[in-house]
């Protein structure tokens, strides 16, 4: 039975804009195992922050279910839930911003640590052993956010969130809002942390590359649904769906390998072009009349590859 | 209206080019490489320092770069490494604390010595800043269609009808949906993407010689930054502009830029064409750089230990030797030497030559 | 190296202007303070800083300019008006800061609540504020007064009603904008209760405009006092009490016994200029942080 099981999960925004709502999440799944990383990629107006926050019960789904180790999140009452947040944890995009501007990073971690009902010098050690774990002088403790650089903040998170010993972390592009070099240095830890298989990890990101270099599995969304997924490697060389080889033909490698062959979308993403049928449709070279038809789901192709083109066969070679 | 499809931007060249067989000189005075007799824009030893006296940083030290029209220069930097530094000293709106030594000659002139008329010229007319978060460099409060045509108006004197017409024009030129649409919405109606290229558009509006895209794509879709990057790259090799493209990118640098210039604590530490720097780098910060970027091959990333030194004053060392796996004692007390490695190729490094020979075989072997 | 020269004078402000407006702003604020210091401590030591009680009658000395055994003469009562003012100063001090102080615990925490739950709650709440806030001020506290009747404990609760709306405003526009931010979310992420949430970790980050206001407004709440009090609406006739000193000594002010109402009024416009300038110092601390 896997940790997390996202089923058929749909989130609607009531908007001003558009009549029906605002449709982040249309139908998605997704499972995560115990011990294995998946990444999540997509670009602006996939739903993958939506994806992350909704997977720790942040944000109420309108349809479909969160299974976490079997137990229904929407079907929990509210001291349930919040009892059990303590397996379930989250490092979030911005490291400042995450951080109480007001507490110092040892209060905020006592925060954390009020759900295990730690105490006094016990909490204490538990704090330094996080801090030091995540390589920060403990005599940070201290200090509050705005004394904090942008990595050591995000370091902070990521001890935050290790602090309880949780089953599954979800990293909401950890990394984006940081410097190349500072960047290096968390993703080595982060690297370093998921190598070990204890725990559950979901990595969500925009960056191909680092998906790349950390995650078992890789799911590929575009406007509110997955299009592919499957293992890194195979995803990576053999990239099925249009929308993945487009996206993996607009990156380059500084070492010199060829990743996909050259696939264009015509046009910028719309948001407006997301639909019942396929999203890609507006934009896709291989677009065929029946490509609209609702209800396609993710074509198994083995080897645990799934997506969600109906025309793949005919295209694989092209 | 037809949409312009972009072409897209040629993948690097991943096969390594023939070895160069000219010895190796070591130059002394900085010369940049690249532009030659024809450059628009020479930065001449060119020094700067920010902040109040108590808190003096040092931006900027010794800086030299040239540019020539239809040239497109990258300039990769981690922040606080001096590049926007360098881009508002080309254009001249450094902020009124700084205090600068050498010159930044476009066409010839001293922009550092210009005075107010001058520099309003300047702006715009010579030289145009791409800001960075283009959101916040639109005014909020006037739609996209005014805020163009008010530029039209100022720097080229069209008015009315004609200024309408022509910033319709730039809208399309810069690959926007139905511009006329998108003339009468304001920034917040519009996506980023959008945002960066109505940013271009304006830049452009003013016809600048030189075009300074201070991190274009930053927080851009990947599919996104391609497109914007080739838009960027057309101003140049198109219509003929210099244009000089700042980012902590590299990997998008690479792919379309011609020359790239390293920026490491307001120093120019490596500069060459694209391929020298990348697949023969000639500097160990460069090489750290490309090991610590991720990349889609799956290589692991490595990290360079420590931080970037925030420097006080023109370093009398070596700027990298705390966090560099080769450094040598002469390396914390002397300054390196610009050294040619190839003749489009400089470093300032005392292997300089040794760490190209070695990049080239590692890039051989790949 | 070269020659270091400095760039463009003509587009830098000239250094020496720029410090000197920094420093002018903050001796205002010092001297507000000061101020403020002094007329709390003359309110503490009252009694010891008065040589005759504050509705002891000297009535060989009706109406006489100040002297030396009056320093600031008497008033038609024949009461000392220095003992007056320094015994006023306790009443209108202690009722701006505690109507005040209770106006904002009172209208911070109603704003809190409604600015985090949202909802049809927040919709009501702020339909009841409206109201409230469609009158002017003083009419309303006018409207209090009469119903509560005089006294200096209703005097507090009037000044206190008057001003709960403008805090529960205040409190909820912050929370809005805080309860958005990703902190919060981290919180909740961390099992944090509700209550927990508004209280220990959105409130503490809202509490800057409202530390700025809250002096400015004791600066007014004084001026109602004084207002209500002269208007009769205040405190009973002998009690010492700035508003009322310049109300029983309006008449005299006409026949040439300025030092009845002026003395009175330089009090209240010192104190609640101090008020006014430690409230703008503040604003301009928090602005340059």
């Amino acid at each position: 039975m896997p940790l997390l099981d996202i089923s058929d999960l749909e989130i609607v925004y009531k908007s001003r804009f558009t009549r029906g709502g605002h449709h982040a999440l249309r139908g998605v799944n997704l499972h995560v195992d115990r011990g294995e990383t998946v990444g999540v990629v997509g670009e602006s107006g996939s739903g993958k922050s939506t994806l992350a926050k909704a997977a720790l019960n942040l944000i109420k789904p309108t349809a479909g279910s969160i299974t976490f180790d079997g137990r229904d999140l929407s079907q929990l009452k509210a001291g349930t839930m919040r009892s059990l947040r303590r397996r379930m944890q989250m490092v979030f995009q911005d490291p400042i911003e995450s951080l109480n501007p007001r507490r110092t990073v040892a209060q905020t971690l006592f925060d954390s640590l009020k759900l295990t009902g730690a105490r006094g010098s016990e909490a204490a050690d538990r704090i330094d052993a996080a801090l030091t774990q995540m390589g920060l002088d403990p005599t940070l403790r201290s200090r509050r956010p705005h004394e904090l650089s942008g990595g050591q903040a995000q370091r902070v998170g990521l001890a935050r969130a290790l602090v309880l010993d949780p089953e599954l972390v979800v990293f909401d592009e950890p990394t984006s809002a940081l410097d190349v070099s500072v960047q290096a240095q968390l993703l080595e830890l982060i690297r370093s942390l998921t190598e070990d298989g204890r725990r559950a990890y979901v990595y969500i990101s925009h960056d191909l590359g680092t998906v790349r270099g950390i995650c078992d599995r890789v799911a590929v969304m575009y406007l509110g649904e997955i299009l592919e997924e499957g293992p890194t490697k195979e995803l990576f060389s053999n990239p099925l769906h249009p929308y993945t080889r487009a996206l993996l033909s607009s990156v380059h490698s500084l070492h010199g390998a060829c990743i996909a062959r050259p696939l264009e979308l015509s046009r910028d993403l719309d948001e407006a072009d997301a639909s019942a049928g396929c999203s890609l449709v507006p934009r896709c070279p291989y677009a065929a009349p029946d490509c609209n038809a609702e209800g396609r789901g993710l074509i198994d192709f083995g080897g645990g590859h799934r997506a969600a083109c109906g025309r793949i066969p005919e295209i694989r070679d092209d | 209206m037809e949409e312009t499809t972009l072409k897209p931007i040629p993948p690097i060249n991943g096969e390594t080019p023939t070895a160069s067989t000219d010895p190796v000189v070591a130059v002394d005075a900085r010369s940049s490489t690249g532009g030659g007799t024809g450059a628009l824009l020479d930065v001449r030893d060119l020094s700067v320092l920010l902040g109040k006296p108590e808190e003096r940083v040092a931006a900027l030290s010794a800086v030299n770069l040239c540019l020539a029209p239809g040239e497109v220069l990258g300039v990769v930097g981690e922040s606080g490494g001096g590049k926007s530094t360098l881009a508002n000293a080309i254009v001249g709106i450094l902020p009124d604390r700084s205090l600068a030594s050498g010159e930044v000659l476009f066409e010839g002139k001293n922009v550092l010595a210009m005075n107010d008329a001058a520099l309003r010229r300047h702006h715009g007319g010579n030289a145009a800043l791409c800001f960075q978060n283009p959101r916040d460099a639109l005014n909020p409060t006037r739609r996209v269609g005014r805020q163009l045509s008010d530029r039209l108006s100022t720097h080229r004197g069209l008015r009315g009808a004609a200024a309408d017409g022509e910033a319709l024009a730039l809208l399309e030129s810069v690959g926007i949906r139905s511009p006329k649409k998108r003339l009468r919405a304001y920034p917040h109606e519009l996506s980023g993407g959008m945002c960066q290229r109505v940013m271009i558009g304006l830049s452009l509006a003013c016809a600048p010689k030189m075009l300074i895209a201070d991190e274009p794509t930053t927080g851009l879709d990947v599919t996104l930054t391609q497109e914007i990057l080739a838009l960027i790259r057309a101003a140049a090799t198109e219509q003929g502009r210099a244009v000089m493209i700042i980012s902590h990118d590299l990997v998008a640098l690479a792919a379309s830029c011609d020359r790239i210039a390293v920026l490491y604590a307001g120093q120019i530490i490596e500069e060459g064409e694209v391929d020298a720097v990348i697949c023969r780098s000639a500097h160990p910060y460069t090489r750290a750089l490309l090991d610590a970027v991720p990349d889609v091959s799956g290589l692991p990333v490595r990290a360079i230990p420590g931080t970037m030194p925030t420097l006080r004053e023109p370093p009398s060392s070596c700027p990298f030797a705390p966090r560099c796996t080769m450094a040598e004692e002469r390396c914390r007390s002397e300054v390196p030497p610009d050294t040619r490695v190839a003749p489009a190729h400089r470093a300032s490094c005392f292997f300089a030559e040794e760490i190209e020979a070695d990049s080239h075989a590692a890039a051989r072997h790949q | 190296m070269a020659e270091i020269t400095p760039l463009s004078d003509a587009l830098a402000i000239p250094l020496t202007r720029r410090k000197r407006f920094r420093l002018a702003q903050s001796k205002l604020m010092i001297a507000g303070i000061v101020i403020l210091v002094l007329v709390v401590l003359m309110a503490v030591f009252a009694p010891l800083l008065s040589p005759w009680g504050p509705e002891e009658i000297d009535f060989d000395n009706i109406l006489a300019p100040p002297s030396p055994t009056h320093l600031m003469g008497t008033d038609r009562n024949g009461m000392d008006i220095w003992s007056r003012i320094a015994h006023g100063a306790r009443i209108d001090i202690t009722i701006a800061l505690l109507a005040v102080s209770i106006a904002v615990l009172i209208g911070g925490t109603i704003g809190a609540i409604t600015g985090f739950i949202g909802g049809w709650f927040d919709e009501i709440t702020m339909r009841i504020t409206d109201i409230f806030q469609a009158f002017p001020s003083f009419v309303l506290a006018l409207a209090v007064a009469a119903v509560l009747g005089p006294g200096v404990r209703n005097l507090a609760i009037v000044v206190a009603i008057v001003n709960i709306p403008p805090y529960i405003r205040l409190m909820r526009s912050e929370v809005i904008a805080v309860r958005e931010r990703s902190f919060v979310e981290a919180a909740r992420c961390a099992g944090l209760g509700q209550g927990e949430i508004l209280f220990g970790q959105v409130v503490p980050n809202c509490l800057n405009p409202i530390l700025v206001i809250a002096p400015l407004n004791c600066g007014w709440a004084i001026l109602t006092v004084a207002g209500l009090s002269f208007l009769g609406l205040g405190v009973p006739i002998p009690t010492a009490e700035w508003g009322s000193m310049i109300s029983t000594g309006a008449g005299d002010v006409v026949a040439g016994r300025w030092w009845t109402s002026v003395f009175p009024g330089l009090a209240l416009f010192l104190t609640v200029l101090s008020f006014n300038l430690t409230g703008e110092g503040l604003r301009d601390l928090f602005a340059r942080k």
